[in-house]
């Protein structure tokens, strides 16, 4: 009997500390997880590094990239620089097959949570990462605006050595625990990973028995490279159940778009949508020009529910009658508050040919 | 608020090409504009099948395909057909559809000799002569010999076929034949241009007129005035351009260029003369509108 054709999802995350692999097979809903720490040595170049320990995980199991049907990587370090080393770090053959599809460590978990059960995600959830005693956090908790319901993801970080917590202290366990309870009490949880090399070693006594009261709680070191595995099989978008606001480093969380007559009511038509870090936010739409030369812009900044218009002039367009020149418009973003809007003329097929001449239009957004 | 139209499915990679004009399109809203404009060519039939195949193709758009092709028999009411394709987008307001409609439907309820000569207009607007003409003559079938306006004006545009496709002698007739009917002067205008650049021959053409039609002087003075200003316009033409540079590089002794342009001229007149002599067959038989078929029978 020939065997089913089933999808597995590779997730990828480096740091300078070690590189995480995980494996989502669809068929068996199992995560493979891989965890290798990089030497001292290795920090240096810790993505190259990183990608030859994979590499090499793949030639000793004999596994084939042809089997997977996507790869992410999660990074600590998600810098132009770092996203242009791992570019050219990887194969030639690998970037044709898969791309190189880059997220941050934010996304990462967030991604994670929503591709659990309902009951992880409905309630508060939030994962502690403890390392070089700094405590970051990212909390994923269901908020309601205006009367609807929304999940909102934020992160923030603490810096253990201003509440008097020294790493590997003899005080540690009881001083993390006297701080997490009132951590707690402002951010109240249902469900805590815990994550990063600072909850190692068996210091954690009263501490887990604080967290642990009333919550689930989780310890992994894979759950970047989970998420950015889980990742491949969809992008997390909860618009039945309400808006994702991922308020996280680098991500967007401005949509651009239109307002355009459809069905015979003006109505807002998004071209790009937040919830991805600017450099992966990438929108574009093909629009029709009527009587005015002139593209309104609107800019809606979900965290605020505010909208700001921005209107753009096309100038130098050959003359036509009303609707017969289309415009493909794309969106990009050069970093979390701007990015340019490209017009392209199309014309009307042979009717009025195009020009092809492209409009520039930077924009910049009020946080 | 400034209007903005959302396009909806995908630009073809291949171009669909209207049999009867030529015109080619790519994209749902070149198809909407296209049809609007032309209608005229679809009061007794619906748009090819091949159009509807470049619908779910090539345009992606499977769901309008999908209602086009239950609404494509014979029996079926022609302006839903096109009031489906027209809702499916945005490119049309819900107010311009029932305006493009109304406009159908007073094009349908015309007399059939009008909707011949809208259909031979539209051709001889997109330089197709024969087919035109084709379509004059339809229309004059129809009025069984009427003398009217409408026959006049048909005889009329018939001539100005015939006379781009150089059949001088048939075009005179019909000009004749487009006064006798409408005793509109511009067709007599037309018979006295011809005979002028057809023979040469200025004053004889003026005699032709003035013994055969009994024009007055005023008359033959306003031919003679709109004749010179017609020849001083041709003076600018791409074609005339042209003929002065072969001409001056002749006089150059470059004979050589010369030729080479006056090749280049004739072969782009043989390219657009082409288009004039093209009839169709499988259109012409197929938009012979079904009430003349049955009407033979």
């Amino acid at each position: 009997m020939q065997e089913l054709n089933t999808r597995k999802f590779v997730g990828i995350d480096i740091s300078e500390e070690a590189v995480q692999l995980s494996i989502y097979d669809e068929a068996t809903e199992e995560m493979v997880e891989e965890f290798f720490p990089l030497q001292e040595k290795e920090r240096d170049d810790y993505i190259s590094s990183g990608i030859e320990y994979i590499h090499k995980y793949f030639e000793c199991n004999e596994l084939s990239w042809e089997d997977y049907s996507s790869v992410h990587f999660s990074m600590k370090d998600i810098s132009a620089g770092s996203r242009e080393t791992l570019k050219n770090v990887l194969p030639e053959e690998f970037v044709e097959r898969f791309g190189v599809n880059i997220i941050g460590r934010f996304r990462a978990f967030v991604e994670y949570v929503f591709h659990q059960e309902r009951v992880v995600w409905d309630r508060n959830t939030m994962l502690l990462e403890y390392q070089d005693n700094i405590l970051r956090y990212i909390l994923v908790e269901s908020i309601y605006r205006s009367k609807q319901k929304a999940y909102r993801a934020v992160t923030q970080e603490v810096n253990l050595s201003e509440h008097g917590i020294v790493e590997g202290s003899d005080t540690l366990d009881q001083d993390f625990c006297k701080m997490i309870k009132q951590f707690l009490l402002k951010n109240p949880t249902h469900i805590i990973f815990l994550t990063g090399n600072g909850f190692e070693g068996n210091w954690m006594k009263r501490t887990l028995n604080c967290l642990c009261s009333g919550r689930r709680v989780f310890l992994g070191q894979n759950i970047y490279a989970n998420g950015a595995s889980l990742l491949g099989i969809r992008q997390t978008s909860l618009l039945e159940d309400g808006m994702i606001l991922m308020q996280g480093p680098e991500m967007v969380q401005h949509a651009i778009g239109i307002v355009a007559a459809e069905n015979g009511r003006q109505q807002y038509i998004p071209i790009t949508a937040i919830g991805k870090e600017w450099f992966n936010t990438k929108g574009s739409i093909d629009i029709i020009l009527d009587k005015s030369h002139k593209v309104d812009f609107f800019y809606r900044n979900h965290r605020d529910n505010e909208m700001e218009i921005a209107s753009c002039e096309v100038k130098d367009l050959p003359k036509r009658p009303p609707k017969t020149t289309r415009m493909h418009v794309e969106v990009t973003f050069t970093s979390r508050l701007e990015g340019i809007i490209f017009l392209t003329d199309m014309g009307f097929g042979t009717m009025y040919p195009k020009t092809e001449k492209v409009t520039v239009f930077p924009f910049k957004l009020i946080s | 608020m400034r209007e903005t139209i959302v396009c909806i499915g995908q630009i073809g990679k291949t171009a669909y090409r209207f049999p009867q004009t030529e015109v080619s399109i790519t994209s749902y809203e070149e198809l909407c504009c296209y049809l609007s404009q032309h209608l005229i060519c679809y009061l007794y039939t619906l748009p090819d099948e091949d159009l509807l195949v470049y619908i779910k193709e090539e345009l992606g758009l499977d769901k309008l395909y999908r209602q086009l092709v239950k609404l494509q028999s014979p029996e079926r009411d022609q302006m839903k057909y096109f009031a489906t394709l027209f809702r499916e987008g945005n490119y049309y307001s819900e107010d311009e559809i029932r305006k493009i409609l109304d406009q159908y439907r007073t094009l349908k309820n015309e007399p059939y000799p009008l909707q011949c000569k809208r259909i031979g207009d539209m051709l001889l607007g997109y330089g197709k002569a024969t087919m035109a003409i084709q379509y004059y003559d339809e229309g004059l079938k129809r009025l069984e010999d009427q003398e009217d306006e409408m026959a006049g004006s048909l005889y009329h545009n018939k001539g100005i076929a015939h006379a781009r496709l150089f059949r001088f002698e048939d075009a005179k007739i019909d000009f004749i034949k487009a006064y006798q009917n409408n005793g509109d002067e511009n067709s007599l205008f037309h018979y006295y241009g011809l005979l002028v650049f057809h023979e040469g021959d200025l004053a004889k053409a003026a005699k032709e007129i003035r013994e055969s039609f009994h024009v007055s002087d005023i008359v033959m003075d306003t031919f003679e005035e709109k004749l010179a200003g017609m020849m001083e316009e041709q003076q600018y033409t791409e074609d005339a351009a042209k003929y002065r540079k072969i001409v001056y590089l002749n006089v150059r002794n470059r004979n050589e260029d010369a030729q080479h342009y006056f090749e280049s001229m004739v072969k782009d007149q043989q390219n657009s003369f082409r288009k004039e002599l093209e009839a169709h067959e499988k259109w012409v038989v197929t938009n012979v509108p079904l009430r003349y078929s049955i009407d033979k029978k």
